[in-house]
């Protein structure tokens, strides 16, 4: 027993640190995950630009694919958007936020618009959208837009819905009046194509 | 079994004398009497404890707080939807605990603890995990380039952050409550509950964001959808069985006091490393239909369980060993002192005993098995008694 006794002093050497270890190590790797990141993430550039007259491929389903063609000063917010799912753009004081969305079969433009009206509230309770107009891009896209209005915004919604039914692409935009014409002319270049052989 | 006493009924020891006497609340007295040798005045390990209570309070307060700010807005707008997966996942929730709970040999974890863990897993880790993955997933946009972060963020973040910081929540409650993490399958346990609140409320989350993918069209459908793909499909193989592996490797230190020799030292990070391996594999764009995501998830599944049979077998064969020395020093048949590693053994015991006399002997089994898993670890692993 007393050389059993001895031998777990050994084992386990004594000392009151022993609990102080662990939430040492616990610290260290909550500091690191969490602050270390965040720091890392604030010293790298949050946007980079848009080349202009660049053609970029938001959304890819089903054989069809949806592309914005940018002009000048444009940039993307790289660190919060997703490729193929969600972007934010930014240009002078506009904030562009984009999503591909993908509804059930067979729901209606107006279906869609009334989602997008809950959708926007998610983010800002205060958000409203008006009713809809039907817009046209210069591809034929057919599509529909309206505004955003909010306690701390106003701003312009767009929604546009991929022929063949299986995604469609919803914008909202916040900023000053002439950033948001700017809004305006980059939704107005909204395409869809078929996909090449192969895409998705 | 076979050789139990005919007469359990009798007192446990010839002379009559019974185990150590516990106060009423045995399970909380044995979470708090020190564990081992003595190791220096009570004071010295009360200050730890206390740190680590406070920084468990603190951080699942904070992580609930920061849940809510992500979720909130969401939940006000689609209400009857966050109902309705809240609903759903509180069933699989209740089961899984439940579930979770028994599967630890011997007896079951000790339930404040138990109920810590989830908590733990449904705030403090998450809370933690949303700031984390944020700033990773961003840093993997920007220096890979966004087609590389689209595709490899998720299996490029989630196991470098959420792996440790949920099996943090074991760690903090075993230095809280050392004797409830003895060993490897206490930390296993722990991890898996650990993982389970988190994996709720990562469904809830998912379920919500499909409803916003869908435009928020038919949102019900989609968090049905949601709960078929994230429960039905993916639930076997998911957080709760990469943290009870990871929690077992935490459970692995602690019994070693956390200063593991190197053989305990090596299995614990090869524990921990698998338990971010099998999250790599689970977010990893590899395997990408739908059967090769069943397959992904059971392959996650039966690693794990092969982890838990092993870790299962080693902690019953120490309490048997302790239960036959336990048996041996209070004059309790070997066989009938070994019977009780088990539930069904205990029952079996209990039901030769008259009906007026099962609480007490109940209460000695009780003091038993105790006394028998504190010993369980307190020294190397030898073969098992014939």
């Amino acid at each position: 027993m007393v050389q059993e006794s001895e031998r777990l002093r050994h084992a386990r050497p004594p000392g009151p640190r022993s609990g102080w270890f662990p939430l040492g190590i616990f610290a260290v790797v909550v500091a690191a995950l969490v602050g270390g990141w965040m720091v890392l993430d604030s010293a790298l550039p949050s946007t980079a630009p848009v080349a202009a007259g660049q053609s970029m491929i938001v959304a890819s389903r089903q054989g069809h694919e949806a592309k914005l063609t940018f002009d000048q000063d444009w940039d993307l917010h790289v660190g919060s958007s997703t490729q193929g799912q969600r972007y934010r753009f930014a240009k002078g004081t506009a904030d562009l936020e984009m999503n591909v969305l993908t509804p059930p079969a067979r729901t209606s433009e107006l279906e869609l618009w009334e989602g997008l009206r809950k959708v926007v509230r998610v983010g800002d309770a205060s958000a409203n959208l008006t009713d809809p107009r039907s817009v046209t891009s210069e591809a034929g896209a057919d599509g529909l837009a309206g505004q955003l209005h909010s306690n701390r915004h106003t701003g312009i919604a767009a929604l546009f819905p991929a022929p063949n039914g299986e995604f469609a692409v919803g914008a909202t935009a916040t900023g000053d009046q002439a950033d948001l014409a700017e809004v305006e002319r980059l939704l107005r270049s909204i395409r869809f194509d078929r996909a090449p052989e192969g895409g998705s | 079994m076979s050789h139990a006493r005919p007469e359990p009924d009798a007192p446990f020891s010839a002379d009559g004398r019974v185990p150590s006497p516990r106060a009423s609340d045995q399970e909380h007295e044995a979470i708090e009497r020190p564990t081992g040798p003595p190791w220096g005045p009570t004071r010295h390990r009360r200050a730890p404890r206390l740190a680590a209570a406070a920084l468990f309070g603190l951080l699942c307060v904070v992580g609930f707080v920061l849940m809510l700010n992500a979720l909130f807005g969401a939940v006000l707008v689609f209400p009857g939807e966050a109902a309705l997966s809240i609903l759903l996942l509180a069933m699989v929730g209740v089961v899984g605990f439940l579930l979770l709970r028994r599967i630890r040999p011997v007896r079951e974890p000790d339930l404040v603890y138990s109920l810590s863990a989830l908590i733990w897993g449904m705030t403090g880790a998450v809370g933690l995990a949303l700031v984390a993955n944020g700033h990773l997933s961003s840093i993997w946009n920007k220096v890979g380039g966004l087609a590389f972060g689209s595709v490899w963020g998720a299996a490029s973040t989630a196991p470098l952050n959420e792996e440790p910081l949920k099996v943090l929540g074991v760690v903090l409650i075993a230095v809280m409550a050392p004797l409830v993490v003895r060993g490897p399958i206490d930390g296993f346990i722990l991890g898996a509950l650990v993982g389970l609140g988190f994996q709720l409320v990562e469904d809830f989350t998912y379920s919500l964001n499909m409803i916003l993918m869908q435009g928020g069209v038919d949102g019900m459908v989609a968090v049905v959808r949601s709960f078929f793909l994230r429960v039905g499909l993916t639930g076997l193989g998911s957080h709760w069985a990469m943290t009870a592996v990871a929690g077992a490797a935490v459970g692995l230190l602690a019994a070693a006091s956390w200063r593991p020799g190197p053989g305990r030292g090596t299995a614990a990070a090869l524990l921990f490393l698998l338990a971010m391996g099998m999250h790599w594999l689970f977010d990893a764009p590899l395997l990408g239909t739908v059967p090769g995501i069943v397959l992904k998830a059971l392959s996650i599944f039966l690693t794990t369980m092969i982890v838990y049979f092993l870790l299962r077998r080693a902690h019953r064969s120490r309490v048997r060993r302790a239960l036959a020395r336990e048996g041996e020093e209070l004059g309790v048949r070997r066989s009938a002192a070994m019977a009780l590693a088990s539930r069904g053994g205990r029952d079996r015991e209990l039901a030769r005993v008259a009906r007026p006399e099962r609480p007490a002997v109940r209460t000695r089994q009780e003091q038993m098995i105790d006394s028998a898993e504190d010993r369980a670890f307190d020294g190397p692993p030898r073969p098992d008694p014939p």
